[in-house]
C-alpha cells in the first residue's frame, strides 16, 4: 500500500511538472493538439469512406465501428498523456541515458515510463471522450449503471494493454540495440488496432487478443460495451492480459539487469 | 567498509568498421569486434567518511569504475560492493543512500526550472517537505544560486548547471556520493566554491565522497587520498599528503632567456645531471627545470653561468608534473626516480 | 596568380554530394538490426491490414469497391506500399535536432552547401529504397504470381517510376521546410507526422482516390501526394494514360519549383534568426 502511494504521489509530481514543462512550450501544446485530431479525423474520414461502399466490415456496421473508433482514440491518448517517453527508449538505451534508473529507488519501469506527462494529450483525451460518448449515443439501448461499469472496465482493459505493450515492445531495443525495433513494433501493432480484428483471419486473431494483445486496445473494449462479447469472456479476457503483463513487467526488469550504460 | 572491489575487471566489445565504401558492404555482412578491457583486476577499499580522488588520462577507467561500483553497469569478473552488497543487486533501501553526478551528463530535467527538478527528486527519494525546503535554501545559499532555483535549467550557466547536479544529488543527504568530472569546464569562481562545498559536506555530514577530475587543483584541495588509474589498472592508491611531501622535495625553475642567446642543447645535460636536475620543459625562449630542493643553491649560478637569463621564477613543484610523469611512464610514484629525464 | 583551379560551384556540389553519400549509406547501414527493421520492413503493414478490410468487404468475387474488385484492390495496394517506401521518411532528415542542438552553426563556417547534405540522405534513401522495393518486388513476383501487379507496358513502367521520383523528391522538400521552422518553433516532430499521415490519406496509400467521393477526390488530384502515390500505381496498372502522366509531372513539376523557392526563403530567414539569436 506504501509503495502504490509512494508511485501515485510520484505520478502527481510528473503531471506537475509536464504541465510546467508545456507552459514553457506554448506552440508545441497547440501543434500536437491540431496532430492528433488531424490523426482522428483521417481515421474516422477512412472508415466513413469504406462504409459508403458496405453496410458491415467483418461484422461490425457503422455505428458499432464509431464505438470502436472510440475507444481506438481514448486508448491513444491515454498512451499520449502517460506513455509518451516509451517512444524514446531506443535512442536513450543507446546513449545510456538509462544510468539514473539504477541508481534512484523505486520501480524501474514505472519511474521511466511514465515520467513525460503530456498536458496537450489531455485535450485530445476529452476530444476523444467526446467521440466515444456521441458514438455510444447512437448505440440502441439506454444508459445503466451496469453500462457505466462495463465502459471504465473496458477502459481500464484497454489503458492497462497499452501500458504492456509499450513496455513488451521495448525488451527488444535491450536485444538488438538502436534497431528502433520498439517503435516498429508499436507503429505495427497500432496498425493492427486501427481495425476491429475481426477482419483477420482466426489463427492470427487468437495471436491478437493473447500473446500480443493489439485486440484489448480497441476491439476488445468496444466489443465488451457493445455486447459483442458476453461480460464472462471480458473477465477471461481481462485476467489473462493482467497476468500476461506481470509477466511483461518481470521479464523487462530482468533484461534491464543487462544494461550496460553506454559502455558497449 | 562502505566500497570494495576485489579483482573486478570490466569488459567490453567494440566494433571495427572499415573505411570507404568497400567498408560499407563488409561492415554490414562481416563485422569484426574486439573485446576492450576498461578495468582489470581492480582492488580497492573505501571506508565511510574518505574523500578520495579518482584521477587516470582519458581512456583510464575512472568513468568505467565508478559505475561498476555503483551498480549502473555490473564487473565482468571479480566483484564491486557497496553497503556491503553486490552493487548490481543494490535495493532502494541502499539507493537511498547513494548519489551520481555526472559532469557531462545532466541528471536533473533540461526543461525544468532547478526546483521543479528538486521536487521531483523529493517524491523520488521521499523526503519530508519542511527538511526538503531547509536542505535547497542552505545548498543554494552556500552555492550561490538561490536567485537561479527558478530558472530552467538549460537557460543557466554552465557552473550554475553544476551547482544545481550536486544540490539535487545532496538533497537526500547520501552516505556516498559520486562525482565524476564536476567541475569539467567551470571557470575558477564556480570550481572553488563546488570544492569548498564538497569538503565541507564531507566533514559535516561524515559523507563519502569519490570524486574523479582532469584538474590537479580539484584534488589537492579536497581530497585526503588519491588513486590513480591507468589503462584499467590501479596504479597508485595511496595518501595525498605523503605524495605531495614527495614533490614538494623539488622545486621547478622556470628560466626565460635573452633573445638571440644560447638556448637549450642536449650537450648540457651532462652538466645538470650530478644535481638530480631534469629538463621537464623547453621552448625557444623558455625553459623548465626540476631540481631537489637542496640543490637550488647550487643549480641558479650554474643556469647564470650556461644561459644569458633574463628572467628567473622558483616555485614549489607542482603535483601535476608528478601526475604527468606518472601518466606517462605507467610507473607508480614510488618507482618513480627523481631525477628520471622526462620521455 | 597560379595553383589549382578551383572548382565550380556544381562541380563542388556534386561531388561533395558523393562523399555525404558514401557516408550516409555506411551510417545507414551501422546497426544492422536498425537497418532491417527500419528499411526493410517500413511501411509494410498498413497496406497488409488494408489487405484484410477489403477482403471482409468484398466477399463474393463479384463485389465491387468503386472500379476495384478484390483482386485489383490487392495490385493497387501492393503498389501503392511499393510506392510509398520509394518516398522520403519524414524520419530520415533530423534537421531539427541539429537546428535545436546547435549543429548547423559548424556548417555555416564551412565553404559548401548545407543543401547538398540534406539532398545526399535523400540520395541515400533513393538507392536503398530502391534496391529494397526491387527485392521485394522480385520474391512477390517469384512467390505470388497469381496476385502480382504486372506493369501495362514498359512505356508505364518507366512513367510511374518517373512520377514516384518526382513525388519523393517533393515530399523531401516537405519534410526540409517542415524541419526548417525548428528556427522559429520549439518542438516540430508532431508537424512532421501530421504532414506524414495526412499525406498518406491524401496520397490514397490505403484507400485508392478514386473511391473517395467526388468532391475529395477531385480536390485531391490538384496536390501532389495524389501524383506521387496513387496516380503512379494507376498508371502502372494502365488504369490512367499518358495524358494523366503528362498532367502529373506538371503538378509535380510545379510544386517542386514552389517548394524549392519557399526552401530557399525560409532557409536564408531561419538562418539569419539563427546567427541573429547568437546561437
Amino acid at each position: 500500500m506504501g509503495a502504490l502511494l509512494h508511485h501515485l504521489r510520484l505520478a502527481r509530481e510528473f503531471a506537475r511538472v509536464g504541465v510546467i514543462r508545456k507552459s514553457q512550450f506554448r506552440v508545441e501544446f497547440l501543434t500536437q493538439v491540431v496532430m492528433d485530431t488531424a490523426w482522428y479525423l483521417v481515421h474516422i474520414v477512412t472508415f466513413e469512406i469504406l462504409y459508403g461502399h458496405t453496410d458491415s466490415i467483418a461484422g461490425w456496421d457503422r455505428p458499432q465501428v464509431r464505438v470502436f473508433l472510440g475507444f481506438l482514440f481514448l486508448s491513444d491518448a491515454f498512451w499520449m498523456i502517460w506513455l509518451g517517453q516509451s517512444w524514446h527508449f531506443g535512442r536513450e538505451l543507446k546513449d545510456g541515458v538509462l544510468d539514473s534508473l539504477r541508481l534512484r529507488p523505486g520501480s524501474p519501469i514505472f519511474v521511466y515510463f511514465f515520467q513525460r506527462f503530456s498536458l496537450e494529450a489531455c485535450i485530445n483525451g476529452l476530444m476523444a471522450a467526446g467521440w466515444l460518448g456521441w458514438a455510444l449515443s447512437g448505440i440502441e439501448g439506454s444508459f445503466s449503471v451496469g453500462g457505466l461499469v462495463l465502459l471504465l472496465w473496458a477502459l481500464a482493459l484497454s489503458f492497462w494493454t497499452r501500458t504492456v505493450l509499450s513496455v513488451l515492445f521495448t525488451i527488444a531495443e535491450f536485444r538488438a540495440i538502436n534497431s528502433d525495433l520498439s517503435n516498429v513494433a508499436w507503429e505495427v501493432s497500432m496498425t493492427l488496432s486501427d481495425r476491429p480484428v475481426d477482419v483477420f483471419p482466426l489463427r492470427f486473431r487468437q495471436l491478437l487478443t493473447s500473446f500480443i494483445p493489439v485486440a484489448a486496445l480497441s476491439t476488445l473494449p468496444a466489443a465488451l460495451v457493445l455486447g459483442r462479447i458476453t461480460p464472462l469472456e471480458g473477465v477471461l479476457h481481462s485476467a489473462w492480459i493482467f497476468v500476461l503483463g506481470l509477466g511483461v513487467f518481470a521479464w523487462w526488469k530482468r533484461s534491464f539487469r543487462g544494461y550496460t550504460s553506454a559502455l558497449g | 567498509m562502505l566500497i570494495r572491489m576485489a579483482d573486478a575487471g570490466k569488459t567490453f566489445r567494440v566494433w571495427r568498421r572499415k573505411e570507404g565504401f568497400k567498408g560499407f558492404f563488409a561492415n554490414f555482412v562481416a563485422r569484426e569486434w574486439t573485446q576492450v578491457t576498461a578495468l582489470a583486476n581492480v582492488n580497492l577499499e573505501i571506508r565511510r567518511g574518505e574523500f578520495v580522488g579518482l584521477i587516470g588520462a582519458n581512456g583510464a577507467g575512472k568513468t568505467t569504475l565508478i559505475k561498476c561500483v555503483s551498480g549502473i553497469t555490473p564487473v565482468s569478473s571479480g566483484s564491486a560492493t557497496l553497503f556491503g552488497v553486490d552493487s548490481f543487486a543494490l535495493g532502494d533501501g541502499e539507493k537511498r543512500r547513494l548519489a551520481l553526478v555526472m559532469g557531462q551528463r545532466s541528471q536533473l530535467w533540461w526543461d525544468l526550472p532547478a526546483i521543479d527538478s528538486f521536487r521531483l527528486l523529493r517524491e523520488i527519494y521521499s523526503i519530508p517537505r519542511d527538511v526538503f525546503e531547509r536542505r535547497v535554501e542552505e545548498a543554494a545559499k552556500r552555492l550561490v544560486v538561490t536567485e537561479k532555483l527558478q530558472r530552467q535549467l538549460r537557460q543557466l550557466s554552465l557552473g550554475e548547471r553544476m551547482k544545481m547536479e550536486i544540490i539535487g544529488a545532496f538533497l537526500h543527504e547520501p552516505d556516498v556520493v559520486f562525482l565524476d568530472e564536476p567541475t569539467i569546464g567551470l571557470d575558477l569562481v564556480s570550481r572553488e566554491t563546488i570544492r569548498r562545498y564538497l569538503v565541507e559536506l564531507n566533514r559535516e555530514r561524515g559523507a563519502t565522497i569519490v570524486l574523479t577530475s582532469h584538474d590537479m587543483e580539484d584534488i589537492e584541495e579536497t581530497c585526503r587520498r588519491l588513486v590513480i588509474l591507468r589503462q584499467g589498472r590501479v596504479l597508485f592508491d595511496g595518501d595525498l599528503v605523503g605524495l605531495k611531501a614527495r614533490v614538494y622535495d623539488r622545486r621547478s625553475i622556470e628560466v626565460h632567456l635573452e633573445p638571440s642567446s644560447r638556448t637549450w642543447d642536449e650537450s648540457l645535460a651532462p652538466r645538470l645531471a650530478p644535481l638530480g636536475a631534469t629538463l621537464e620543459r623547453s621552448a625557444p625562449l623558455t625553459l623548465l627545470f626540476s631540481v631537489p630542493a637542496a640543490n637550488v643553491q647550487t643549480f641558479v649560478p650554474l643556469l647564470f653561468e650556461l644561459f644569458q637569463i633574463r628572467d628567473l621564477a622558483i616555485e614549489r613543484h607542482p603535483l601535476e608534473l608528478l601526475i604527468r610523469q606518472i601518466f606517462q611512464s605507467g610507473q607508480a610514484p614510488a618507482q618513480l626516480s627523481s631525477g628520471e629525464p622526462k620521455a | 596568380m597560379s595553383g589549382a583551379a578551383v572548382p565550380s560551384a556544381l562541380v563542388r556540389d556534386l561531388r561533395l554530394l558523393v562523399v555525404a553519400l558514401v557516408y550516409e549509406l555506411r551510417k545507414v547501414t551501422t546497426w544492422r538490426a536498425g537497418f532491417v527493421v527500419r528499411e526493410l520492413m517500413r511501411g509494410m503493414w498498413r497496406p497488409v491490414v488494408m489487405i484484410f478490410v477489403y477482403a471482409t468487404i468484398l466477399v463474393q468475387p463479384t463485389d465491387r469497391l468503386g472500379s476495384y474488385d478484390f483482386r485489383g484492390l490487392v495490385a493497387y495496394l501492393i503498389l501503392a506500399a511499393s510506392f510509398e517506401k520509394l518516398l522520403f521518411h519524414q524520419r530520415g532528415l533530423d534537421l531539427s535536432d541539429q537546428i535545436f542542438q546547435g549543429y548547423v552553426t559548424k556548417y555555416l563556417t564551412m565553404p559548401l552547401r548545407f543543401f547538398v547534405l540534406a539532398l545526399a540522405r535523400f540520395a541515400q534513401h533513393v538507392l536503398i529504397q530502391g534496391g529494397v522495393v526491387v527485392l521485394l518486388w522480385s520474391a512477390g513476383a517469384l512467390l505470388l504470381p497469381q496476385w502480382w501487379p504486372q506493369p501495362a507496358s514498359a512505356l508505364a513502367l518507366v512513367e510511374a517510376a518517373l512520377l514516384v521520383l518526382l513525388g519523393s523528391y517533393c515530399y523531401f522538400l516537405t519534410c526540409f521546410l517542415v524541419n526548417a521552422l525548428a528556427f522559429w518553433l520549439d518542438v516540430v516532430w508532431t508537424l512532421s507526422a501530421m504532414t506524414s499521415f495526412v499525406f498518406s490519406f491524401c496520397a490514397g496509400v490505403l484507400v485508392p482516390v478514386s473511391v473517395m467521393p467526388a468532391a475529395l477526390r477531385d480536390t485531391l488530384q490538384w496536390l501532389f501526394p495524389y501524383w506521387a502515390v496513387n496516380a503512379p500505381a494507376e498508371v502502372f496498372l494502365g488504369r490512367l494514360g499518358h495524358a494523366d502522366f503528362l498532367r502529373g509531372i506538371v503538378v509535380l513539376g510545379l510544386t517542386a519549383v514552389v517548394l524549392e523557392l519557399v526552401r530557399q526563403v525560409l532557409w536564408r530567414r531561419g538562418l539569419a534568426r539563427y546567427v541573429g539569436a547568437g546561437m
